[in-house]
C-alpha cells in the first residue's frame, strides 16, 4: 500500500515537473519554464556540449570508421565533364585531361593526407607547382583548385564557381589542360574526400593577354619557378553521410530547435485559451526566427573556402 | 497575441523581410562559412534589436522580456555558428 502511494506520488511529481517545464501556470509565472531566459541559457550550454561530443568522436578513428560511415560520389570523369560544361557556358574551349597533371594532382592529395595539412603550401614549403615539376611537365602557367568533404561532382563545381578565385581558374581562357585527383582518406581526424584540380598551359602553347594579343613568356621565365604564376584556390564542403559528425550535430540541433518551437506553440495555445494577461516576448516572432533556423539547418551545405 | 500582431503589422512585415534576407544571404554566402557566421551574428543581433524596439513602441516591456529576446537570439545564432564550424 505504502509502495503504491510512493509510486503515485512519484508519478504526480513527474507530471508536475513536466507541466512546470512546458505548460504556463502559476508555478512558472504563467510562462513555460523552458522559455525563461535561464532555461534557454541552459539549452545553449546543452547545444555546445552536444556539438563538442559529436566533434570529439572524430578523434577516435576506430569508432569513426565503424560507426560514422563515409561515402562520396565524386569521380574524375564527372568533374572533367562538369568543368568543361562551365567553360562551354562561357564559350571557352574544353580542357583536355593530361596524365602528368593527373599524377601531380594525385601526389598533392597524397602529400596532404601523409603530412595532415590542408593548404596550397605544404608544411615543408613545397608549392603546388613543385608537384607538377616532379612529373617533368613543362608549363608556362598553372593553377590549382582544392576541395574536400563534398558528396558529389555537382557540389564541388558549384562551390568552385561560387568562389571568385576558383571560378577564375575554371574559366581561364589560357588553360588548355587539366589534371584531377579524387582521394579518400583521413584528414585531421575526419574521413573525407580530397579533390585536387590542376590546370596548366604547356610551354609550347602561346598565351593571350587581356587584349587578346598573343605573347610568349621569356625563355628565362619558363625555367624559373618564381616567374611561373600559380593561380591558387581551395575550398571544402560537406559529405553526404548519414552518420557523419555534421549530420549528427545537425539532427541534434534540429531536435532542440523543434522542442522550443513546440513549447512556444503550446505556451501560446494554453495562454490564449485561459486568457492569461502576461507580459512576455512575442511567441510568434520567436517561432518565425526558429523556423528560419530549422530551415537553414535542413538545407545547410557544409564547406569552407580558404582565402 | 492576435491583438499584438494587429497593432504591430509593420513591425512583423519588417521581421519577415529580415528573416527572408537572412535566408537569402546565408544561402548565397555558401561555401564561405566565415561569411555565413558573420551573417548569422548580424541577423541574431538585428532580431534582438527588433524585439526590444517593437516592445518599446507598444510600451509592454520589462527586463525579463529583454533577456528573453537576448537568449532566443543568442540560441539561434549559436546553432548557426556551430553548424558552420
Amino acid at each position: 500500500m505504502a509502495k503504491k502511494a510512493k509510486k503515485s506520488k512519484k508519478k504526480a511529481n513527474f507530471l508536475f515537473r513536466l507541466n512546470h517545464l512546458f505548460k504556463p501556470q502559476a508555478s512558472n509565472k504563467y510562462r513555460s519554464e523552458l522559455l525563461h531566459p535561464q532555461a534557454l541559457l541552459v539549452l545553449s550550454f546543452i547545444l555546445l556540449a552536444g556539438f563538442s561530443f559529436f566533434n570529439i568522436l572524430r578523434f577516435f578513428p576506430s569508432l569513426t570508421n565503424k560507426v560514422l560511415g563515409f561515402s562520396s560520389n565524386i569521380n574524375v570523369d564527372g568533374l572533367l565533364v562538369k568543368t568543361n560544361e562551365e567553360r562551354a557556358k562561357a564559350n571557352l574551349t574544353p580542357l583536355v585531361m593530361n596524365e602528368e597533371l593527373n599524377q601531380a594532382a594525385l601526389a598533392k592529395a597524397q602529400d596532404m593526407l601523409n603530412d595532415q595539412y590542408w593548404a596550397h603550401v605544404a608544411p615543408d614549403g613545397k608549392q603546388a607547382w613543385d608537384f607538377i615539376k616532379e612529373t617533368e611537365y613543362v608549363y608556362k602557367y598553372a593553377g590549382e583548385n582544392l576541395a574536400r568533404d563534398f558528396s558529389n561532382n555537382e557540389e564541388v563545381i558549384k562551390a568552385w564557381m561560387a568562389s571568385p578565385t576558383h571560378r577564375e581558374n575554371i574559366l581561364n581562357q589560357d588553360f588548355t589542360q587539366m589534371g584531377l585527383a579524387v582521394v579518400n582518406g583521413n584528414l585531421n581526424g575526419a574521413n573525407t574526400t580530397l579533390v585536387v584540380q590542376m590546370f596548366a598551359v604547356p610551354s609550347a602553347v602561346t598565351m593571350k593577354d587581356n587584349a587578346g594579343a598573343e605573347f610568349h613568356l621569356p625563355k628565362a621565365a619558363e625555367k624559373t619557378d618564381q616567374k611561373n604564376e600559380l593561380v591558387a584556390g581551395e575550398k571544402t564542403t560537406n559529405r553526404e553521410v548519414v552518420f557523419s559528425p555534421l549530420n549528427l550535430t545537425r539532427a541534434f540541433f534540429l531536435v532542440v530547435v523543434l522542442l522550443i518551437i513546440l513549447t512556444l506553440l503550446y505556451d501560446s495555445l494554453v495562454a490564449s485559451n485561459r486568457k492569461y494577461e502576461r507580459l512576455v516576448g512575442q511567441n510568434f516572432a520567436h517561432i518565425a526566427l526558429l523556423v528560419t533556423v530549422a530551415f537553414l539547418l535542413v538545407f545547410f551545405k557544409g564547406g569552407v573556402v580558404l582565402p | 497575441m492576435k491583438k499584438f500582431l494587429k497593432q504591430n503589422q509593420l513591425a512583423y512585415f519588417f521581421l519577415f523581410i529580415l528573416l527572408a534576407a537572412f535566408v537569402f544571404l546565408f544561402m548565397r554566402a555558401w561555401p564561405d562559412k566565415q561569411m555565413q557566421r558573420y551573417i548569422a551574428i548580424i541577423f541574431g543581433t538585428l532580431y534582438f534589436i527588433w524585439g526590444v524596439i517593437t516592445h518599446l513602441k507598444s510600451k509592454k516591456i520589462n527586463s525579463e522580456i529583454v533577456f528573453e529576446y537576448l537568449s532566443i537570439a543568442m540560441l539561434a545564432t549559436l546553432v548557426i555558428v556551430l553548424i558552420t564550424l
